[in-house]
């Protein structure tokens, strides 16, 4: 990971925040006690709005960004096709093994949406 | 006899080591003693009668022999299990129904990792004891609480941590125990972090059970001591049932074997266990007293450097060179600790960036997380100034 290159991101977060009313979920990274709350806009099925919230490192925080932009426009139940992979093209390199679980936290949180387990304002903890 | 330790320890010449506490590094003799067992007498222990057997048998054995001098305690008193971790659940798990029973008080203190943390409270979710908690004066104990709550809350266990893996403080173990004696109360102390360091007299203490991890000792990974005194130790049941625990078995009933076999259920880790062996014998050679002050030394000159950087690094480990460990845990200012220690990686500078497993203790803190560099003797002044070296880079990349 080139912090440089990170570092205007984790600076200028397009998607940190809060959305009232919107579908909510919690993930918690045990092992370094991070955690981080998302909430997902949905208009018919489309996401139409993404952010989140909470505390992490500059590596959680931009991957959490960058997937909150891939949201937009995209089905609900699209979520459940993402993986591992996706967030590694998306964030544009394989995170070592110690720093897995900065870029895995934003992918279960969101992943848990489409599983129907946190569809409402409501939280869940890993 | 003169130690060449940054030939011992050649990984040295590569990286600045910061990360002691959670595992130390290992010394070429160790990694030697692993080595010889597994390529030349690689047997089983306690059972042939062929020469293989009996020299894994023999070396296993002075291992024991060699940590219960280094202890002052018995060799039948050493109890080899798998870390810190397994030696206090297993205590915990064979008082459950014995010593403790339902409403029992456990006091531990607030300063536990959680080995010394979590055993108790499962324990009180599964046969509802009480834990008791000991509070923090600053990075110390409040010891007017710990005399308070042992009359207050009568407990039947008093557990603490020796020595702090995230503050460095170096509890007064004798006070504490002095306290405790009389009173009928099963006393175990977690030495993880203290007996790397410092010398432990398992019978000048008068603690009942100690434990600590040959892997943060110079040793292998996989092998945890428990000291235990040997009249206590005949009196509790084994942790677990199998081979080489049993001294007579039938299809109904079974005699547990002497201690210290009663509580080594199964085929134990050899290798570890020998390579253990070689680790208290560099220790021996060293001594504590030149360890206690290369680390003294390097934490003295740690405090000097963070002067420089106050501005934007916050300490929370303890400052009484007297009674720390050669610990020094931070923060930087708006920083995660997961960027500092990544940062600092990029120049080589191996620090450990977390909760370190003491939640509790970082919600004293008032911090999430922290960064934590811990020394041991093989470290110079030159890791020390690399690390405050990198924490400039941490300055630069986020415009501190």
């Amino acid at each position: 990971m080139n912090y440089e290159e990170f570092i205007d991101r984790y600076k200028s977060l397009k998607h940190r925040g809060k959305i009232e009313g919107a579908l909510h979920t919690f993930k918690s990274n045990f092992s370094c006690g991070d955690s981080i709350d998302v909430y997902v806009k949905v208009r018919g099925s489309k996401i139409v709005d993404a952010k989140f919230d909470g505390k992490g490192c500059v590596l959680s925080f931009v991957s959490a960004d960058i997937l909150c932009d891939y949201l937009m426009g995209k089905e609900l139940d699209d979520l459940c096709e993402l993986d591992f992979n996706r967030m590694v093209e998306l964030i544009g390199f394989m995170p070592s093994v110690g720093r897995k679980g900065c870029v895995e936290i934003i992918l279960n949180a969101v992943k848990s949406l489409c599983k129907g387990g946190a569809r409402e304002d409501r939280r869940t903890q890993d | 006899m003169h130690l060449d330790i940054k030939k011992d320890f050649p990984i040295l010449s590569k990286f600045h080591y910061l990360d002691s506490a959670a595992t130390s590094l290992k010394p070429v003799s160790v990694v030697q003693a692993v080595r010889e067992y597994y390529m030349e007498y690689p047997a089983n222990v306690h059972r042939g009668v062929y020469k293989l057997s009996e020299r894994a048998t023999d070396e296993y054995e002075k291992s024991r022999e060699a940590t219960a001098e280094l202890f002052n305690s018995k060799p039948d008193e050493v109890v080899f299990t798998r870390n810190t971790t397994e030696c206090i659940n297993q205590l915990a798990n064979v008082f459950a129904g014995t010593l403790l029973n339902k409403g029992d008080v456990v006091l531990i203190t607030e300063m536990e990792h959680h080995s010394n943390l979590l055993p108790w409270l499962m324990l009180k979710q599964k046969i509802g004891i009480k834990v008791g908690y000991v509070k923090l004066d600053g990075p110390t104990l409040d010891y007017s609480d710990f005399e308070s709550k042992i009359h207050s809350l009568k407990p039947k266990v008093v557990s603490f941590v020796h020595a702090s893996n995230v503050l460095g403080t170096i509890n007064d173990a004798k006070k504490i125990l002095d306290m405790c004696s009389d009173l009928g109360i099963t006393t175990v102390m977690d030495c993880a972090q203290s007996a790397p360091h410092m010398r432990i007299d398992f019978r000048k203490l008068g603690v009942d059970y100690v434990a600590f991890s040959a892997h943060k000792m110079l040793g292998p990974t996989g092998v945890g001591i428990l000291i235990g005194k040997s009249h206590l130790l005949e009196s509790l049941p084994p942790f677990f049932g199998g081979g080489s625990m049993v001294s007579k078995a039938d299809l109904q009933s079974f005699i547990p074997a002497e201690i210290p076999q009663k509580f080594e259920a199964g085929t134990p880790n050899i290798a570890g266990v020998i390579g253990f062996g070689a680790a208290v014998r560099y220790i021996k050679q060293i001594g504590y007293e030149q360890m206690h002050r290369t680390e003294t030394n390097l934490l003295e000159h740690t405090l000097k450097r963070h002067d420089e950087v106050s501005d934007f690094v916050e300490l929370h480990s303890n400052t009484d060179l007297k009674n720390s460990l050669g610990i020094f845990t931070f923060s930087v200012k708006g920083v995660h600790p997961h960027d500092v220690a990544a940062i600092l990686d990029e120049s080589n500078v191996c620090v450990r960036g977390g909760h370190h497993c003491a939640q509790p203790l970082h919600n004293l803190l008032g911090a999430d997380h922290t960064v934590r560099a811990s020394y041991y003797f093989y470290n110079s002044k030159s890791d020390v100034d690399a690390l405050f070296s990198a924490l400039q880079n941490v300055k630069k990349v986020f415009s501190l």
